[in-house]
């Protein structure tokens, strides 16, 4: 298995973790939390493309995928901020007013 | 026979007979319970007035037409278009039947709508529904003399559907009483089921007279139908001329579909003198002499027609004979009549039915308003058995009411002993069984009529309970005044002064029938080409006197007969009813008519209409309930995935995308 | 990737997944958990890691162990019932992916994972959860939602895409590889070991030697061919920062405040003088000027 095959997976498999801790906890910051974890993955498998096309292009695309996930967490941390306040709790349970 | 537009002349007032009325009924429909209230009887006066001077005018203008030229069709216009090349008119047909229906017609209307102002009101003060009476009284009119004047068989057709209409909403005109809402309900069904008879005839003449048709004719004008009566078989004859009569059977109300007379007298007086005795029963004797082409042209038919004549007449007489509600024996008698001018037809003398049509108008007229003028002073009552003796409480009342019956009972020298007699004499020719059954209900009619009058007004007085009986007002009176007249005088237009003839100077056949003779001419011809008859249709009856005479003492005779058992000694009635209590319990209900056709034909129609309804309830709406049912439960099906979570959302959204790769992986 | 090796895959990342099932909170007896937890993933993923890194190449210990405790760190983030514990977790799952970065001779993204990453986001992450929930554990931290649904959709997609990424048509992937190679102007046979090469380099040399650094070339890079997109992504955390700013001011409507919350805040108001610690994101709080 090449390298290149190597990082592809890994990052498959923390992307699907993150997937997975985004889809079944109840805590709203740990959802973003997931989030974050998939962001990794996807760093990865940047990387991992970067390697097998020996160009920087990879590497680059993820600096500006950290941006992007700085951003991301600052905005989703104040929605959560407010999400909070209107409830008092950080369940995701709580928001169910879209039911039926 | 159509006459160009300036040779019309005066009978350019043809198309304002239907319209004056019609006008009227439209202004007090609009303006009645606003602004006219208890004028509204002016706007009927004057639209129905209107409506008799232009008749008058018209008849003026058609004695003016020569014998040859008889017939003037007025086109007013272009009515419907169904196919290219195939049209119906608005025409008038204006010849001596019409001028004589609409004089008949257009006169007692008047005066029952001047009558009806006063007998529409309590101490003075209109009933509930005034404006409205008189509204349907004007739209009756219209609707009387639009089926009169018809040129074609549509337009006639319309005229019966609204004569019907009209009977129906004033049957039913004290609509919160249930036995008038249910009279009205019974008179327009039955009358529906002749008027299906009636369309069937008209659908039949189209059909089969349409392939003679010349180009620029329409198929159903009078005209085009009565000069094809030749081209049609004689089965194709019968079969509409009975078709024709099953509507009028229906109109006018023979077996078996008279059931709906006795109870159209819900109405108000006027309603029944006018609507149930003068005009719109009578549509259906004018119809059949008006299709007098097709009916001679079979003879099937008109022994049908003749039959149930003579049998209506004489069924219709013995129910009035245990009668005790005065307007209920006057609804019997009507049927009777009707039935005897039926038989007129039906035996090849048309023109006598119509002047015996002509002089029951006035006098069945007179007895019905007279029966109204009672019921007004005795509060509501029409029961001879709850008064008696009325003479000195009513004179007027009872002087016209006493000559309208000698006319009824064909008392000589009254009207209707001259057209009664010639109908008699004409059923003798046809057959003698039907003479029989003439003479015989003849001295019922008698003596029906005055057991009535002696037990409403001989006898000892006596009124109901808290009735302040009184003579009628002016209003009423009048009318009952000029309609005697006209029940003694009218019979004198259909004889002729001859002498030597019955009682030294009266001949039978007048001016009345000379008028007619040109629309009759049909029957004529087949009278004079049967064998039954050896003289001349205007000839003097040769034998025929001793037929006058012998009905003459039949009326007396009735007469008499009535006056000993009601006048003189009471309690020999009372004893015939314990005697018999069977026959007279029969006769008194009717021969349990009603109640048979309420078993054989009412309530399987109404368990069908229920069966119905349930399929409806059930197959219909249960199969709406199934359809709809289903994209219900779908969509519940689909609400479960929205169970508001964000996540689970999430989920459905990376099962979409696990779709969408696993169809990339294995397909693309 | 021979098809013995892919179903191979696949049933080591079965055993992930039920760890992973396994591992989610859930109301069930702690001490079976952990065992089964532990016990599990760690064999499954140490096996299955372990015996496909086979084309050996220098440095396959390090990634090896950079890679397995990037999963056990992201296991533990995902699973762990207190807030706090996870975040750390996530920092662990930063250092071992960055490490790997390193392994791929990009040292500055590894650098910048771990300041941005670990000195920045996830510093927020652990104030925003000390501030809003003071206690260890709550309630909704003590059951997952629909673990078994999030588990089977979260593998099978890993598992559909990893098949889709490692596909075993060999045609189609040296198709690709053609494709790219043309394009990069080098040989396809030699990618691999040239890749390999370059890791090892990275691992031998000391820095600072005549061919120019990571940093060096990732700045040349971005200041010559993306200048533009690093003025753009300037320009976004700008935006965003402001929009954080907007979104979570402290405002309040007086409409929406009940009868009862308008006396607290007019009790609060009298009773406390201004400076004392108020409660920050209680439900109601008073209202700044």
């Amino acid at each position: 298995m090449s390298i290149v095959n190597a990082y592809i997976l890994v990052g498959a498999i923390l992307f699907a973790i993150g997937l997975v801790g985004f889809l079944s906890r109840r805590n709203l910051i740990l959802m973003f939390l997931s989030t974050e974890i998939m962001f990794q993955g996807v760093i990865l498998n940047l990387v991992g493309f970067g390697i097998r096309h020996l160009d920087l292009k990879g590497q680059t695309f993820a600096l500006f995928l950290i941006v992007i996930a700085a951003v991301e967490a600052g905005l989703a941390l104040g929605l959560v901020v407010l999400l909070f306040r209107r409830q008092g709790t950080l369940d995701a349970e709580d928001w169910q007013r879209m039911k039926g | 026979m159509t006459l160009s537009f300036s040779e019309f002349g005066l009978l350019q007032v043809a198309p304002l007979i239907p319209l004056l009325p019609l006008i009227a009924a439209a202004v007090i429909g609009v303006f009645g319970t606003r602004v006219l209230k208890s004028a509204s009887h002016w706007v009927a006066i004057v639209g129905v007035g209107g409506a008799l001077v232009c008749s008058a005018v018209l008849f003026h203008a058609v004695r003016q037409l020569s014998p040859e030229q008889y017939t003037a069709i007025y086109r007013l216009y272009s009515w419907i278009s169904p196919l290219p090349g195939v049209w119906f008119d608005v025409n008038f047909r204006i010849d001596p039947l019409t001028g004589v229906m609409l004089l008949t017609v257009c006169g007692v209307a008047l005066l029952v709508t001047i009558y009806s102002r006063d007998y529409m009101r309590e101490h003075g003060h209109p009933e509930r529904g005034y404006e409205r009476y008189f509204a349907f009284i004007a739209l009756f009119v219209f609707s009387m003399c639009t089926l009169v004047l018809a040129g074609n068989f549509l337009l006639l057709f319309l005229g019966w559907e609204l004569v019907g209409l009209c009977s129906y909403l004033l049957i039913g005109f004290y609509y919160g009483k249930p036995a008038a809402a249910a009279a009205a309900k019974k008179a327009f069904i039955v009358n529906r089921i002749g008027d299906f008879g009636f369309s069937l005839g008209v659908l039949a003449i189209y059909y089969w007279v349409s392939p003679f048709v010349q180009p620029g004719q329409s198929a159903l004008d009078y005209t085009v139908v009565f000069a094809n009566v030749s081209n049609l078989t004689q089965g194709q004859c019968t079969t509409i001329a009975l078709l024709l009569f099953a509507g009028a059977v229906g109109k006018s109300a023979q077996i078996p579909l008279y059931v709906w007379l006795p109870d159209a007298m819900e109405g108000p007086s006027p309603v029944s003198a006018l609507i149930h005795a003068a005009t719109m029963v009578t549509a259906g004797v004018y119809m059949v002499v008006r299709c007098g082409a097709i009916f001679v042209a079979s003879p099937l038919a008109m022994s049908v027609v003749a039959a149930i004549g003579a049998v209506t007449a004489l069924f219709a007489a013995t129910i009035a004979l245990a009668q005790y509600d005065m307007k209920r024996i006057l609804a019997y008698s009507t049927i009777s009549q009707l039935g005897y001018m039926f038989l007129g037809v039906g035996a090849l003398a048309a023109d006598s039915a119509v002047f015996h049509l002509f002089t029951h108008a006035f006098f069945k007229a007179l007895l019905f308003l007279g029966a109204g003028s009672v019921m007004h002073a005795m509060g509501g009552i029409i029961d001879v058995r709850r008064f008696s003796g009325l003479r000195r409480i009513l004179p007027w009342t009872c002087a016209t009411f006493v000559i309208g019956a000698l006319a009824l009972a064909g008392f000589p020298f009254f009207s209707g002993f001259f057209s009664k007699d010639e109908i008699i004499h004409a059923a003798f020719e046809r057959h003698a069984l039907f003479g029989v059954l003439a003479m015989v209900t003849a001295l019922l009619t008698a003596f029906y009529t005055f057991r009535m009058v002696f037990l409403a007004f001989w006898g000892e007085q006596r009124v109901p309970e808290g009735v302040h009986a009184h003579e009628s007002g002016p209003w009423m009176l009048v009318p009952l005044v000029l309609l005697a007249v006209g029940a003694i005088g009218a019979g004198y237009v259909g004889v002729s002064l001859h002498a030597g003839g019955f009682a030294g100077f009266i001949e039978p056949h007048g001016v009345f029938h000379e008028f007619l003779a040109p629309v009759t001419a049909p029957f004529h011809a087949a009278v004079s080409s049967s064998v039954h008859s050896e003289v001349a249709p205007t000839a003097e009856h040769a034998g025929g006197h001793t037929l006058m005479y012998v009905s003459a003492v039949i009326s007396i005779v009735g007469i008499a007969f009535a006056w000993w058992m009601y006048a003189r000694r009471r309690d020999v009635a009372a004893r015939v009813a314990e005697n018999w209590p069977e026959v007279h319990s029969l006769i008194h209900n009717k021969y349990y008519i009603d109640e048979f056709n309420d078993v054989t034909v009412v309530q399987p129609l109404w368990r069908t209409g229920l069966a119905a309804f349930g399929a409806d309830r059930i197959a219909v709406d249960g199969m709406l309930a199934l359809i709809t049912a289903v994209p219900r439960g779908l969509g519940g099906l689909f609400r479960t995935l929205q169970d508001g979570m964000m996540q689970s959302y999430g989920v459905t959204m990376t099962a979409s995308l696990l779709l969408i790769v696993l169809i990339v992986l294995l397909v693309g | 990737m021979t098809a013995a090796a892919l179903y191979g895959l696949y049933i080591v990342l079965a055993v992930l997944a039920g760890g992973v099932y396994l591992a989610l909170p859930a109301e069930r007896p702690l001490v079976r958990r952990v065992w089964q937890a532990g016990l599990i993933v760690g064999a499954a993923g140490l096996v299955g890691l372990a015996w496909w890194i086979g084309a050996g190449f220098e440095g396959r210990v390090f990634f090896v162990m950079f890679a397995l405790l990037a999963i056990a760190g992201a296991v533990g983030v995902v699973t762990h019932r207190r807030p706090v514990y996870s975040a750390v977790f996530l920092v662990l799952v930063v250092l071992a992916v960055s490490g790997l970065c390193i392994l791929a001779a990009a040292e500055f993204l590894a650098a910048a994972l771990v300041i941005v990453y670990g000195g920045a986001i996830l510093v927020t992450y652990i104030f925003v959860i000390m501030l809003a929930q003071q206690g260890g554990e709550a309630s909704y931290d003590r059951r997952s939602h629909e673990p078994l649904a999030a588990v089977i959709m979260g593998f099978a997609l890993m598992a559909a895409t990893t098949q889709a990424m490692v596909a075993t048509d060999p045609i189609a992937l040296h198709a690709i590889e053609a494709r790219h190679v043309a394009l990069a102007g080098a040989d396809a046979e030699d990618a691999d070991a040239r890749a390999a090469e370059s890791v090892a380099d990275t691992a031998a040399s000391p820095s600072g030697t005549a061919e120019p650094g990571n940093v060096r070339k990732v700045g040349a890079v971005l200041a010559r061919d993306y200048m533009i997109a690093v003025q753009v992504a300037g320009l976004l955390m700008l935006v965003a920062m402001v929009g954080a700013i907007a979104i979570a001011r402290k405002k309040i409507d007086p409409e929406d405040l009940t009868e009862h919350e308008v006396a607290q805040l007019e009790a609060a108001a009298k009773a406390e003088p201004p400076g004392r610690f108020v409660e920050p994101f209680a439900r109601v709080t008073r209202e700044h000027r």
